[in-house]
């Protein structure tokens, strides 16, 4: 009886591990993570999927008022069966839609990683009136299906204006 | 009997070491159910070991 008493702890200690690597594996590794990289002048940052749930709103990311940036969504499917979601990226300034950027079907096989890229070119979403030595801000919506992701986008006012080139007086 | 406590002292090392290993690798993806749920599995495990262990006559 004693030894089967001892027994006893000893699978439930196993059981209890067991029940922990099965929660790391079914909550911890499978589902579906996204990623977001942004390339601006000759810097890429990356958004980790651990990371959106830090910001619950949004993320910000700065660009000049002359640059592109440029985004690769990246969507990685740990999961058995394959993974199809409607992506859409569009700009909105004041909760009112500007543009939209992209709207495309993704589709992800099991265990595998599909992305999107797209250009946002920030002189397009600037009012011509807006002087350039003043900040513009603006957001980036991406959804898939029903997770919003958004990006602020800080456009930096061009400090120092391009030369102004003086024609040599005549001789 | 001393290389049992040995081989014991080995898979209860490896058990640490995997544990850690997973909680540092995937803890920030866990659910707060997740959480609460390993929480209460560590506890239950090192408790268990301790009465496995008490069994034993440690």
């Amino acid at each position: 009886m004693a030894v089967k008493h001892k027994n006893l702890f000893l699978y439930l200690t196993l059981a209890c591990f067991v029940g922990l690597i099965l929660i790391f594996i079914f909550d911890g590794y499978m589902g579906i993570y996204d990623s977001l990289f942004i390339t601006t002048g000759e810097q890429e940052d990356q958004i980790k999927p651990d990371q959106w749930p830090q910001r619950d709103r949004y993320w910000p990311t700065s660009v000049e008022r002359d640059q592109k940036a440029f985004f690769r969504y990246e969507v990685e499917n740990r999961w058995f069966s394959s993974y199809s979601a409607d992506i859409e990226v569009s700009v909105w300034r004041e909760q009112e839609k500007v543009s939209d950027l992209l709207a495309q079907p993704i589709s992800v096989a099991s265990f595998d990683k599909g992305q999107l890229e797209w250009v946002l070119d920030a002189t397009e979403f600037v009012p011509a009136d807006i002087p350039p030595e003043q900040d513009y801000e603006f957001t980036m919506l991406i959804k898939r299906a029903d997770i919003e992701r958004r990006i602020i986008i800080h456009v930096r006012s061009v400090l120092y204006p391009s030369k102004v080139v003086i024609p040599e007086p005549p001789r | 009997m001393k290389l049992e406590y040995v081989l014991y002292g080995f898979g209860i090392l490896f058990c640490i070491a995997g544990i850690g290993y997973l909680a540092a690798e995937y803890v920030k993806y866990l659910s707060e159910l997740g959480k609460i749920g390993s929480l209460l599995l560590t506890i239950g495990l090192f408790s268990f070991l301790g009465k496995y262990f008490e069994g034993l006559g440690w």
